[in-house]
């Protein structure tokens, strides 16, 4: 017996690909720092160079207690060099998915 | 004009901007009102939408501060006052054993401070304020030498408006490694000073020249010194361990901040940056012009001008009265004029007007050359007024 094949239109295709760009704009990056100032400071930074950027708490795992961190969605490399440039250390991160 | 009865009461003038200003322009009622109708969270504590809400306003203010006197927003700490912001800064950089250099000009806000200390084995320098800036650059030369732990100067006279040397001053800190903290209270919001002016730890009041409410200061520093601290408690930060927060600006922090102050001295730096720091001291400086002018013209009077450049501020005494016997006669016809020593004694010393002091003249941008005018004319009456 002839195996069936599915035949994959153009439409199919584009609608993977949104997809998988779906799957992978749900990863983020959750980056420690030192204060709330450091949030908003981080914030202020990234945002001003077109970045996404969230504070949030840190909800578990922090060393010191009363943590806060940001969620980004871009190159963690790229984001911490930005943000180590401005004197904001990028003390731990994680990737999470949503 | 004061003697204009307003329903039943005189109305007064106010001209001791240099305590603080009054009144504050519609924005920093408006900014205070606001903080506290809808900015209802704890910065740093939490992260709800009220907590993150109101770390956003503080936050804003920090950057605003950051941008005017030239530094990292985080390294712009709030404080209650001028004198709060100056003690963090002395006592965070002196320890027993080292030495400290002031101006003769001093307000207490240094004075009592470093007195203190004194007595736990610092030593302290005064270097005599003369009428030349030379002179007085002399004198700190001789006392800035290698080894002197800082030098706390203030940039302007809270009596005379006298105006220090200040980069001067720096560029002999600076190449001697002594820290230098500069008391910025009678000219932030006035006359151009940041920390490129080689200030390591700049203190000022936030509800003088720059507008915001009372229960506001702010330490600017360059994060060239850690501070030890003298306050210490919750941050907001670093929680889980009993040493304070080491990193600004949560470790001078400690405690709920005044989130509406801060809100609202943010206003004040948008009005004064709006308004123009060039074209307040302008009005400011000529309002004093008139004064002096007219004061010389009636005769009679002292006047506490030496020195080459000045803060909108001018002393005076009319001779047979005593600055406070003035100040009420001038308070009785609606004029709000300081006098006595204005918490400066040490700059009363130096002035020759200790322990009397004088009566302070200390105009603001909402001040008119029309009241200026109207005081002039009171004066000219208890001038002529037998004593």
């Amino acid at each position: 017996m002839c195996s069936h094949r599915h035949k994959i239109s153009q439409q199919d295709i584009i609608a993977r690909e949104i997809i998988f760009k779906g799957v992978l704009e749900l990863t983020y990056t959750l980056i420690t720092v030192s204060s709330v100032t450091y949030a908003m400071k981080a914030k202020s930074v990234l945002n001003g160079a077109g970045f996404y950027c969230e504070i949030e708490r840190q909800e578990k795992g922090s060393r010191n207690g009363c943590g806060y961190q940001i969620r980004i969605k871009d190159d963690p490399a790229v984001v911490c060099r930005l943000l180590e440039g401005r004197g904001i250390s990028c003390r731990e991160r994680k990737t999470v998915e949503r | 004009m004061p003697r204009e009865e307003n329903g039943g009461k005189m109305r007064q003038v106010y001209f001791d901007n240099a305590a603080t200003t009054y009144p504050k322009p519609p924005s920093v009622v408006e900014a205070v009102k606001t903080a506290l109708e809808k900015t209802g969270g704890n910065p740093g504590r939490g992260g709800h939408s009220y907590a993150l809400s109101a770390a956003k306003a503080v936050y804003d203010v920090r950057k605003k501060a950051g941008e005017m006197f030239s530094a990292e927003p985080e390294n712009v700490c709030f404080t209650q006052n001028c004198t709060y912001a100056l003690n963090l800064a002395i006592k965070g950089v002196v320890s027993p054993g080292d030495t400290v250099v002031i101006s003769s000009l001093e307000h207490n806000a240094v004075a009592r401070p470093v007195y203190a200390l004194s007595k736990r084995g610092v030593r302290v320098e005064v270097a005599a304020v003369e009428s030349t800036d030379g002179a007085t650059l002399s004198n700190f030369k001789e006392l800035l030498r290698p080894g002197v732990c800082c030098a706390v100067v203030t940039a302007a006279s809270n009596v005379t408006g006298r105006l220090l040397p200040i980069a001067d001053i720096a560029d002999l800190c600076r190449k001697n490694g002594i820290c230098l903290i500069v008391d910025g209270a009678q000219v932030c919001g006035t006359l151009p000073i940041s920390l490129s002016d080689g200030i390591n730890i700049l203190c000022t009041a936030g509800h003088k020249g720059l507008y915001g409410p009372s229960g506001t200061g702010l330490l600017i520093s360059d994060g060239k010194y850690e501070l030890d601290t003298i306050i210490e408690g919750g941050t907001g930060a670093t929680s889980g361990e009993l040493s304070q927060t080491d990193f600004l600006p949560e470790r001078l922090e400690s405690g709920t901040l005044n989130t509406a102050g801060i809100a609202g001295l943010g206003a004040g730096l948008d009005f004064v940056r709006k308004y123009g720091i060039k074209n307040i001291y302008s009005h400011e400086a000529e309002l004093c012009a008139v004064l002096e002018d007219g004061l010389k013209s009636l005769g009679g009077f002292d006047i506490y001008r030496e020195g080459e450049r000045f803060a909108p501020i001018l002393s005076f005494n009319l001779r047979g009265l005593s600055s406070e016997e003035l100040a009420r006669k001038l308070s009785d016809e609606g004029f709000a004029l300081r006098g006595g020593l204005q918490c400066a004694p040490l700059a009363h010393k130096t002035l020759g007007t200790f322990p009397d002091g004088t009566v302070r003249f200390s105009p603001s941008v909402f001040s008119s050359s029309k009241d200026a005018a109207a005081l002039l004319s009171v004066l000219k009456k208890i001038c002529k007024t037998p004593r």
